[in-house]
């Protein structure tokens, strides 16, 4: 089996991104890899595990993005992926998700690949796009939010639990399949220093996106969350009360 | 973005669990003057009268008094973290202002009525709480930052701005604290200048007898001494700031700070490391401060059974282990610095020859913000992990660096002889070590079941005894507070002593402030 897993950097998610101008500020941020991904990445670790390692299951990651892509996807192979590829695309090009998904469908047809694993989001825009559109492309099936994943050898199926919002929802297909990664999924493992030493050298091979799309969206704004009212201390509990009476 | 939705967003760290939490249930930390029979009230001291009181409704307002059940839970102000101390105070003061605060000790001083001065009460020596019944003196609501300036980095502050508050401001104006501790979401920047804290930056940054550059302090009898420079260089006279750091609030009450503060380093590196022993420790720690040289900011180490106290701790929290097996000490590295690349660079040289010579077994290193505050997490979680499970005698001691880790071995070997360790018929749960290595200063944690007498004889003043021996300090960081009021004799001489004695008496002749402790 070959899994795709495609890793897209994105601004810290424990950092706060500074808005200046109406804009994005992101100079001086730490950039990581986003945190979906990683957990699919962890759940595709697990199922080559479950398949009998990297002779029965390969895990291959894909990055578009800057030259600093590279940080995560080295990342990515000391977590235990066997192959990473490098998408450049200029810093300050922004990608929609539908030019990301046609990139992945091309790499994908042109690499044949039978699972494709990736976070149902990206911290950064939100869109939760990028899954859905690559499996509208690849006319695969699809398994979004998946909070359990289970490779069943007898029926050559994958299950996918994903959560609802009264309780919890089991599909099952057979590959080739899209399935993207929810937060419960798993919990990744910190990387060793050994691993990490290892792959320091290892060269990323690098391609240039075969299908490039001028933007179709415009940013118009981007602003701040309306600052939080200061707490005022009550000192009994009848002005308490008082207080609440004057809101209701 | 689902900033607060990510798995491995850590509780908060905040190690000081405020108090008011568990104000709801009836105490059972027993008083002070129980627990030490021996020590008798000073009856020099006036006992709190309703005239007293009446004046103190005069002065301050509402929402500055407790005097009550009605006006507010006193537990909160009475014990101490370590739920080891309980005074008997019936009044709390919580001025607003400076003025307040001199009016309130001239009174004090007048009538004879002995006082608490209170920080975020995080103590771990007794210091911040009452021992019979003064009154506490709460510099809760002396909150405000005074100034910034962002050219020379020098930050003003009321004393009672809580670390992380005041660290967050200078994060926004590209500036830290140069102090951090464990205690930073409860513990404000007063006491932390009063007792003269240590913490986690003081490898890099040095101790706050540099960093701070001014102090506004209240003197006993409602003097009020106004030195808030920010000056780096000044020498005329004695340097009299320098004498309220770390005097626990024993010859006058910290009312504002002034202090330099750095830039924040644009670039920060944390590995998680496992060693051996604890020759490898001082190895790792050579090498680093060979080879990180100007970038190395924290060199923490602790020992395996302090995390493994830690890993029973956080089970609930479902935090994973930075490392997939058991080692017999662990190394919590920091780098900061200004560019990234040259950084990482080092780190990775550095990382890559310790593992090679096999110094280094095995080790993580943050991948992310998330993943570099969980590390710090396994060695910040630690003081709580030590105290969860009853209780914990604690001893912060500095001691020359080969002599550091056997003091563990030899407590261990003492209560191991005197049948005190082990299982759940026994008092003491284990003795663990950690500390800052770059500082010399181990903290020695006795988890315990519960607190009692013959641990307490067997450990004091075999421990004192110890760091005697070997030139150490039987308090590197936490001060003297109640707990080692009556040791101090193990690392200062009979001059030093009567020096600070002479201090002590000149600038507080009742011996009002904060009274039974330091000397």
């Amino acid at each position: 089996m070959k899994i795709l897993v495609p890793v897209k950097r994105v601004v810290d998610a424990a950092l706060r991104p500074i808005v200046s101008q109406g804009a994005l500020s992101t100079s001086g941020l730490k950039f990581s890899s986003n945190p979906f991904d990683e957990i699919a990445l962890e759940e595709a670790l697990t199922l080559q595990r479950t398949l009998g390692g990297p002779a029965k299951a390969e895990v291959h990651c894909i990055s578009l993005g800057p030259d600093a892509c590279t940080d995560v996807l080295r990342n990515c192979l000391a977590r235990g992926a066997q192959h990473a590829t490098h998408v450049k695309v200029p810093e300050g090009n922004t990608l929609e998700p539908l030019a990301v998904a046609k990139i992945l469908h091309g790499f994908v047809k042109d690499r044949g690949f039978d699972l494709v694993l990736l976070g149902k989001q990206a911290i950064d825009d939100d869109a939760a796009c990028t899954g859905p559109m690559l499996a509208g492309l690849l006319q695969w099936p699809q398994a979004t939010a998946a909070s359990r994943v289970q490779w069943s050898p007898e029926t050559s199926r994958l299950s996918i639990t994903s959560e609802t919002d009264s309780g919890e929802q089991t599909v099952s297909a057979p590959l080739p399949l899209v399935v993207t990664a929810d937060l419960r999924l798993n919990k990744p493992k910190y990387v060793g220093l050994a691993k990490l030493m290892k792959v320091k050298r290892v060269p990323i091979e690098k391609v240039d996106p075969e299908t490039t799309m001028s933007q179709r969206l415009e940013q118009v704004s981007v602003g701040e969350p309306p600052a939080k009212k200061p707490v005022t201390m009550v000192s009994s509990v009848d002005e308490l009360v008082s207080k609440i009476r004057d809101l209701v | 973005m689902l900033k607060n939705l990510i798995w491995r967003q850590s509780p908060r760290v905040r190690s000081l669990v405020p108090r008011s939490f568990t104000a709801f249930y009836a105490s059972k930390v027993p008083l002070t003057s129980e627990s030490y029979l021996s020590l008798k009230r000073n009856d020099s001291f006036k006992r709190l009268s309703s005239d007293d009181i009446e004046y103190f409704r005069t002065v301050l307002s509402k929402q500055e008094l407790l005097g009550s059940k009605e006006e507010g839970d006193l537990d909160p102000f009475n014990e101490d973290w370590m739920q080891k101390y309980r005074g008997q105070a019936s009044l709390v003061l919580k001025p607003k202002t400076v003025e307040k605060v001199s009016l309130i000790l001239n009174y004090c001083n007048e009538e004879k009525l002995a006082v608490v001065p209170q920080g975020g009460n995080t103590d771990l020596v007794g210091g911040s709480v009452p021992v019979f019944d003064e009154i506490v003196l709460s510099l809760s609501n002396l909150n405000k930052v005074r100034s910034f300036d962002p050219v020379s980095g020098i930050f003003k502050c009321d004393a009672g701005v809580i670390l992380e508050t005041a660290n967050d401001y200078l994060v926004q104006r590209d500036h830290i604290f140069p102090l951090d501790l464990g205690a930073k979401g409860s513990c404000q920047i007063g006491g932390v200048v009063a007792t003269n804290a240590g913490g986690q930056r003081l490898l890099r940054y040095g101790s706050l007898h540099g960093n701070v550059l001014g102090l506004e302090v209240v003197l006993p009898d409602g003097t009020i001494l106004d030195s808030m420079h920010s000056l780096r260089k000044d020498n005329t006279g004695y340097d009299l700031k320098q004498l309220f750091i770390g005097a626990e609030g024993t010859i006058g009450v910290v009312t504002g700070v002034s202090i330099l503060t750095p830039p924040k380093p644009r670039a920060v590196n944390v590995s998680f490391l496992a060693v051996k022993s604890y020759e490898d420790v001082q190895k790792v720690f050579v090498k680093a401060k060979g080879e990180l040289a100007e970038i190395l900011s924290a060199f923490e180490f602790m020992d395996a059974k302090s995390i493994e106290l830690t890993r029973d701790h956080l089970k609930k929290d479902d935090i994973t282990f930075p490392l997939e097996d058991e080692y017999p000490f662990y190394i919590l590295l920091e780098t900061s610095g200004s560019n990234k690349e040259h950084d990482d660079a080092k780190l990775e040289k550095f990382l890559e020859t310790a593992m090679e010579s096999e110094l280094v077994i095995d080790g993580t290193m943050a991948q992310d913000e998330t993943e570099l505050k969980n590390l710090w997490h396994w060695r910040e979680m630690i003081p709580e992990s030590a105290q969860c499970n009853g209780g914990v005698y604690k001893y912060d001691v500095s001691l020359p660096l080969k002599d550091l880790y056997s003091l563990v071995e030899a407590t261990n070997a003492r209560l191991e002889s005197e049948g005190l360790i082990g299982d759940e018929s026994k008092p003491v749960i284990a003795a663990v070590g950690y500390g800052h290595i770059g500082d010399g200063n181990l903290h020695l944690n006795l988890a315990c079941r519960e607190y009692n007498k013959t641990i307490e004889k067997c450990l004091e003043p075999f421990i004192y005894q110890f760091v005697q021996s070997k030139h150490g300090s039987i308090s590197a960081e936490h001060g003297l507070g109640f707990q080692k009021k009556n040791y101090i004799q193990y690392t200062k001489n009979e001059v030093e002593i009567n020096m600070m004695k002479d201090i002590k008496k000149h600038y507080d002749p009742y011996g009002i402030l904060n009274p039974y402790k330091y000397i």
